[in-house]
């Protein structure tokens, strides 16, 4: 019986290796590429583990496009953005939470409402507003769009909900204002849904393709996606594509993400398992 | 008894209090606090889902100031575009099959990762790492593991002796090709999800049909699945409103292409909206999209409890 068990278990943690193995497959085969010798990039069969080391296909690869500025471009709207929506949804969220005032129920459905229309289907219009207020082409189009989210209104309003009213009401008696009891009360006490809401809107900006391929057509507002984007469609020349520093490309644009994971991984897996089903 | 008797007294209390001191700006402060994030949802979510059902009544070209009123004449041309119905053929097709794919594998990894067995965590980690890069840069990955001649895919194919595929260049194996990316991206989203769901599942049930004599096979198919029913039925009608946006790998790995056989709503809707410059034709395309993704919606909240056992 025992050994039944024994085996049924390991047969499962197999499985699981072998998948697991599938699904960084991908990352690894990059990794492996983008440190090849061009000619070695074509070796057939395969090549897993390079014959030469060659380092400088990364700089190659840097150099290839403006991709500072990329980066640049990338981490700023991503954390503008970020701070923008915790601010907004924070604030929302403590009025929907903790105050009382006529049509509250009919402005949260609103709100929730919002998560459900496809973000694409307001592109169209969203160009038309943003190129009135002469907006297009600058940080502003590719940041004041997603000052808030809804779903991060949900998230800490639902954090918000669940601070025992004697807190607050303690502070209240103290004379502590909103923003008193939003900062010394409600935000520390709410700390997980607020990093993870964090986590996933960065998750979500830094890798956004669609929104920043049409609202800009200035190279120097290019986001890493984009960028990456425009090197690979410039890239194959007539000796054939140079994968090796398209790899080593890849492989800076994911580098932060993988990073955020391996700290975050807790925080993000546990989010999507609370978040996921609602 | 008591406590129902306290709460209204205090309520008495604070709105007495209230009264004393009438301040206005007391009844707009809640209101302050929503303003900035109601505003960029007006103006940015809200107000452009009316302009889309407005400006797909015109023929705007996206760039010029001025417009014509058209009447219903773009929706005419959707519904008699037979490249249209190609792509909410190419969309049904890429959804369902790659969402019936990536639930079933899954509900199969959930039931395996839900064991308290060493190091499972760790491999929960790399099923769920692709859901978190971004589609772009893993596209360009994924297109050089296409790649017909030096691929990677092929060599291992050619192992077994199966030919060269030409993925990416041939009309069927784009749209498998895409949705076999699809499915290593977001597997282990739903994979998460579901764990979720199998730990909701009581113990005792299990142990009851353990008692019983039940094997693992009557166990799974008898309390596990049932018991998981609704959390599968979210899973999918997530799975498929989410599919039923996708965008980037197709621009990246197959411009909709070859011949249209993998172009979807969103493609098509760029197409048109940012390459062909008619924004009037593309609202009209966005306006379906919203529909069909509200009825999915609709249907899912007023009918999950006709199709889910609990």
């Amino acid at each position: 019986m025992k050994t039944q068990l024994l085996i049924k278990q390991n047969t499962i943690l197999i499985i699981l290796i072998v998948t697991a193995l599938v699904m960084i497959g991908p990352f690894i085969w990059m990794i492996s590429t983008s440190l090849k010798a061009f000619d070695e990039v074509f070796a057939y069969p395969p090549h897993f583990i390079p014959d030469s080391w060659n380092w400088e296909n990364f700089n190659n690869a840097w150099n290839s496009e403006p991709f500072g500025r990329y980066f640049f471009n990338s981490i700023f709207t991503t954390v503008v953005i970020v701070v923008l929506q915790v601010i907004t949804s924070i604030l929302a969220a403590y009025a929907f939470a903790r105050l009382t005032f006529k049509g509250k129920n009919l402005l949260f459905l609103t709100v929730l409402a919002t998560m459900m229309i496809p973000i694409q289907v307001t592109f169209i219009p969203n160009f038309l507003i943003l190129s009135k207020f002469g907006w297009l082409n600058s940080y502003l189009a590719l940041i004041v769009p997603f000052s808030t989210n809804a779903f991060g209104i949900f998230l800490i309003k639902q954090a918000f909900s669940q601070v025992p009213t004697e807190l607050e009401e303690a502070a209240k008696l103290d004379g502590a204002k909103h923003f008193h009891i939003i900062r010394y009360i409600m935000v520390p006490l709410s700390t997980a849904a607020i990093v993870t809401f964090v986590l996933f809107s960065v998750i979500w900006h830094y890798n956004d393709f669609f929104w920043p391929l049409i609202a800009t057509n200035n190279p120097e507002l290019r986001t890493l996606q984009v960028g990456i984007s425009s090197m690979i469609s410039s890239e194959g020349g007539a000796q054939g594509t140079q994968w090796n520093l398209i790899m080593a490309a890849a492989t800076f644009v994911l580098l932060p993400l993988i990073i955020l994971f391996i700290f975050m991984q807790k925080y993000i897996v546990k989010g999507v398992a609370k978040t996921g089903l609602k | 008894m008591e406590n129902s008797q306290r709460i209204p007294k205090k309520k008495a209390l604070v709105t007495s209090k209230s009264k004393l001191k009438p301040n206005v700006m007391e009844k707009f402060i809640p209101y302050l606090f929503i303003l900035p994030a109601m505003s960029f949802l007006v103006i940015f979510v809200l107000l452009p889902l009316l302009m889309s059902f407005f400006l797909s009544l015109t023929d705007w070209n996206l760039i010029s100031s001025s417009f014509s009123w058209k009447g219903f004449d773009n929706y005419i041309r959707l519904f008699t575009d037979k490249t249209f119905w190609q792509v909410v053929g190419n969309t049904l097709i890429y959804g369902f099959i790659s969402v019936t794919i990536t639930v079933i594998l899954a509900t199969l990894l959930a039931t395996m990762l839900d064991k308290k067995i060493r190091g499972i965590n760790f491999l929960k980690g790399l099923i769920f790492l692709p859901y978190i890069t971004p589609m772009v840069a893993v596209s360009v990955v994924w297109i050089w593991m296409f790649d017909q001649h030096f691929g990677l895919i092929n060599w291992f194919l050619g192992l077994f002796g199966i030919d060269q595929v030409p993925w990416l260049t041939q009309s069927g194996w784009a749209m498998a090709a895409i949705i076999i990316m699809k499915i290593w991206k977001v597997v282990g989203y739903y994979t998460i999800i579901l764990i979720a769901g199998l730990q909701n599942i009581p113990n005792d049930f299990y142990e009851a049909a353990r008692t019983d004599g039940a094997n693992e096979r009557q166990i799974f198919f008898k309390i596990t699945l049932p018991l998981l029913s609704p959390s599968l039925l979210f899973v999918m009608i997530v799975a498929i409103i989410a599919s039923f946006q996708d965008f980037d790998q197709i621009y990246m790995m197959t411009q909709g292409g070859p011949a249209d056989s993998t172009n979807m709503l969103i493609y098509y809707l760029y197409q048109f909206g940012f390459q062909f410059f008619e924004a009037g034709y593309a609202s009209s395309v966005a306006v379906m999209l919203f529909i069909t993704l509200f009825f999915i919606t609709w249907l899912q909240t007023h009918f999950s409890k006709k199709w889910v056992h609990y």
